[in-house]
């Protein structure tokens, strides 16, 4: 382990003081330096020959973690995980040589043991007990949440995933995509604030025509939610679809009913929220090919629904699964639905 | 001179620093220190031969090529990237085979993680993505090439088998519904599933009741109905079922606002079936709310076209149904008010008051004008009361009983107005039986 503060204190070494002391001595030295060694000494440059940029090599300094070496060389602390997993470890020392991975380097999950699947989670609802087991407890959400921060889950956004499915980004090998099909108060005052505690985002499914209506939150709080990292997404404009029909043909007065609705809740939550609205939850969670084929076209670029099935990078971004988590649900069954991986010999 | 040489060289040197990727700032240069990146290499190259053992081919190649940056001597790291290369490339070129042969054979799980290891290899290599996404990666779009003379209609029978869909090609590619579409355009359709056509089993699995439930479940009432529609219509169960999802289904269209259907949904639902009666209560309700909110609309119209009286009948009508309607509430009392307004204006005195008495005491224009009117009829009745008694004098009696009776209907609590009239009718009685 070194303690050389040039090492690890960068910004203390100050060349134009260095030039002025012993001007000559110093570039003679960067002279002879370069005579000698490669022109590209830490691997920063894309190698000609390879279609991904190299990994960069530094010192860790002294008290280093995954996300400070994240946030100094990959400017994102977020993305300490890359670091974590590039070099197979969790912890640094200082002096130690670590391999800062400038891109992707797994895409798609892909491993020689299989392939990475995203499970997504959605809460129906979460509030006080009641006769309702569509509804979850405060306790059981946070005790789920808990869990999964403690199995090293990541939450992911639509965004994300959508980067992922599209085989043009990565994500940590345990992610989950967290989200609620409500626009309910009681998920503002009872899920957020656990959410923010473990340190988590999640995904909002809202009904554009309730919101602002009784017992439900406003656009402004819709707005400060997407302000603290939270996605918000819609349910189409009044939570349900007109027609659904499963395989066959439309009338065309049933399809324009359908344009419409797809069309105003994408202007609605575009014009409150002030960002292009790309994520869309299928009413009931159920839809058809005409439905997906009709969001894509319009410019949303994931739609979920809801039925249990595995997320890889090659599934229909528009038929994203959903795992429905209520309180019939123990925790044994929870831990068993948030698997990672999908076992497949890709040696 | 010395002192210039010194910059001139500081910028070469930073110039190249640059060029050649260094990137961030000489001081990075220094930190970094060559010697020290350069005594990786042996770690490095040991992790690179550990990720090979594990089958990380890809990252064992980044590994190698980071080294041949690094290393003072470069001879291994070249033969190493040189041989994995080979290795990959192989690698690449067995999967992608062997994933073709398998879809040849129909082992389609086969097939894809041949594919698939191929891309874990090889991200760029595009012939096993193209094969992942023609069979593996549904998407909801299919792209079509047109052809000379093409129309919507043409490519919708081409494509979906039916011209009556041209909308549906007009829709997502922005054309006119029967325009000519220029051969060799690349359109954008959806990828609908054909439906084969369907037999009526004999008898049906027992399982498809089961089915049916699910889809009932999940609120698809058509799909429900469709299975309930193929099984033996004189199995209790079915048509419990049968009456089941017309039941939901008319609670949700009802819900929805839909009420001709809802009511249609339950014409079919036998009565005294188990929940009929609340649905359709639910939907006379659900009615009666609707025409409630029209009838309320219709209040606001009359009022904004000066209607007051219509405005205010409709709005008490409401009122009368929903005692909590505020919107109700507050149209009635400012209709109400203009009313007694108008009959203010035009003399209307006792017309107003009576108006004015169930004023909502709230309403502060309201109480003003009441009070207003109230003082404005005190008056005249003591007008009508002088009046009286100055009729009286003059031995007019009946003149006399008319205005103090007057002055009763505008001050009922006008005391004097009550013992003159009984006075005088006395007298009159008296004078009648006078010889």
């Amino acid at each position: 382990m070194s303690n050389q503060p040039f090492k690890h204190s960068p910004e203390q070494c100050d060349p134009a003081a260095a030039c002025a002391n012993y001007p000559l001595g110093v570039f003679l030295a960067l002279l002879i330096s370069l005579a000698f060694i490669p022109l590209t000494v830490h691997g920063e440059g894309l190698d000609p020959r390879a279609d991904r940029p190299l990994p960069l090599l530094v010192e860790a300094r002294q008290d280093d973690t995954p996300a400070t070496l994240a946030q100094r060389y990959l400017n994102e602390s977020s993305r300490g995980w890359m670091i974590v997993e590039y070099n197979g470890r969790a912890t640094f020392q200082g002096g130690q040589a670590v391999m800062i991975p400038k891109g992707p380097f797994r895409l798609g999950g892909l491993s020689p043991k299989g392939y990475q699947t995203v499970p997504v989670l959605v809460y129906p609802a979460v509030g006080a007990a009641s006769d309702s087991s569509k509804r979850i407890s405060p306790a059981d959400f946070e005790a789920q949440m808990s869990w999964l921060k403690n199995s090293g889950f990541t939450a992911i956004s639509p965004a994300q995933l959508v980067t992922f499915m599209t085989f043009s980004g990565q994500l940590p090998r345990h992610s989950v995509l967290i989200t609620a099909d409500t626009e309910s108060c009681s998920f503002l005052e009872l899920a957020v604030p656990i959410l923010k505690k473990i340190g988590f985002t999640a995904t909002l499914f809202v009904v554009t025509d309730r919101v602002g209506g009784p017992e439900t939150m406003t656009w402004e709080q819709l707005k400060q939610l997407q302000a603290l990292g939270f996605t918000i997404g819609c349910r189409v404009r009044n939570g349900r679809l007109p027609t659904l029909h499963t395989s066959g043909y439309p009338a065309e007065a049933d399809f324009k009913a359908l344009e419409a609705e797809l069309h105003q809740a994408k202007k609605t939550i575009e014009h409150h929220l002030d960002i292009p609205y790309t994520a869309l939850a299928y009413p009931s969670g159920r839809h058809s090919d005409l439905v997906a084929a009709m969001a894509a076209k319009l410019g949303f670029s994931s739609a979920f629904v809801r039925s249990a099935g595995e997320n890889p990078f090659f599934g229909s971004r528009f038929g994203i699964h959903r795992m429905v988590i209520d309180s019939r649900l123990d925790p044994e069954q929870f831990a068993k639905m948030l698997t990672p991986l999908v076992t497949a010999d890709l040696e | 001179m010395r002192l210039w040489v010194s910059i001139i060289v500081f910028w070469i040197i930073f110039a190249i620093s640059g060029c050649a990727g260094i990137g961030e700032s000489v001081s990075t240069f220094l930190r970094a220190g060559p010697w020290w990146l350069a005594a990786q290499t042996d770690g490095i190259g040991a992790r690179a031969r550990a990720l090979e053992a594990r089958g990380e081919l890809a990252m064992a190649l980044d590994h190698w090529r980071l080294v041949e940056q690094i290393a003072l001597d470069q001879t291994e790291a070249q033969r190493e990237i040189a041989r994995l290369e080979t290795r990959i490339a192989d690698a690449v070129a067995f999967h992608y085979q062997d994933g073709l042969e398998k879809i040849k054979s129909n082992a389609v799980a086969d097939a894809r993680n041949h594919f698939l290891a191929a891309l874990r290899l090889d991200p760029s290599f595009e012939p096993a993505r193209e094969q992942i996404n023609a069979y593996f990666s549904p998407f909801p779009l299919v792209t079509y090439r047109s052809l000379s003379g093409d129309r919507p209609a043409t490519v919708a029978k081409n494509v979906f088998g039916d011209a009556d869909n041209a909308f549906l090609v007009a829709w997502f590619n922005d054309l006119p519904a029967d325009g000519v579409i220029p051969p060799d355009t690349l359109l954008l359709l959806p990828k609908l599933k054909k439906v084969p056509p369907k037999k009526k089993p004999k008898k049906q699995p027992p399982d498809q009741l089961r089915e049916a439930r699910m889809r009932l479940a999940a609120d698809d009432f058509e799909g429900a109905l469709a299975l309930v529609g193929h099984m033996d219509a004189t199995d209790p169960a079915v048509q419990s079922l049968t009456h089941t999802i017309h039941l939901k289904q008319a609670a949700v269209q009802t819900e929805a606002g839909f009420f001709g259907p809802a009511r249609q949904s339950l014409s079919v639902v036998p009565n005294g079936f188990m929940g009929k009666g609340a649905v359709l209560e639910m939907l006379r309700s659900a009615i009666q709310k609707q025409q409630l909110a029209l009838d309320m609309e219709k209040a606001h119209l009359f009022f904004d076209d000066k209607d007051y009286q219509q405005s205010f009948d409709l709005a008490e009508s409401v009122r009368w149904h929903t005692p909590e309607n505020i919107d109700a509430r507050d149209l009635s009392a400012e209709a109400r008010y203009r009313l007694a307004l108008d009959h203010v204006d035009h003399r209307q005195l006792l017309e107003a008051r009576t108006l004015l008495e169930k004023a909502d005491e709230n309403h502060a224009a309201s109480v003003e004008l009441k009070k207003s009117v109230s003082a404005k009829l005190m008056e005249m009745a003591q007008t009508y009361y002088r009046n009286g008694v100055k009729h009286f004098i003059n031995e007019d009696l009946e003149a006399a009983v008319t205005d103090w009776e007057q002055a009763l209907i505008c001050n009922p609590d006008h005391e004097k107005a009550r013992e003159n009239i009984e006075n005088a009718r006395r007298l009159m009685q008296k004078l009648e039986t006078m010889p």
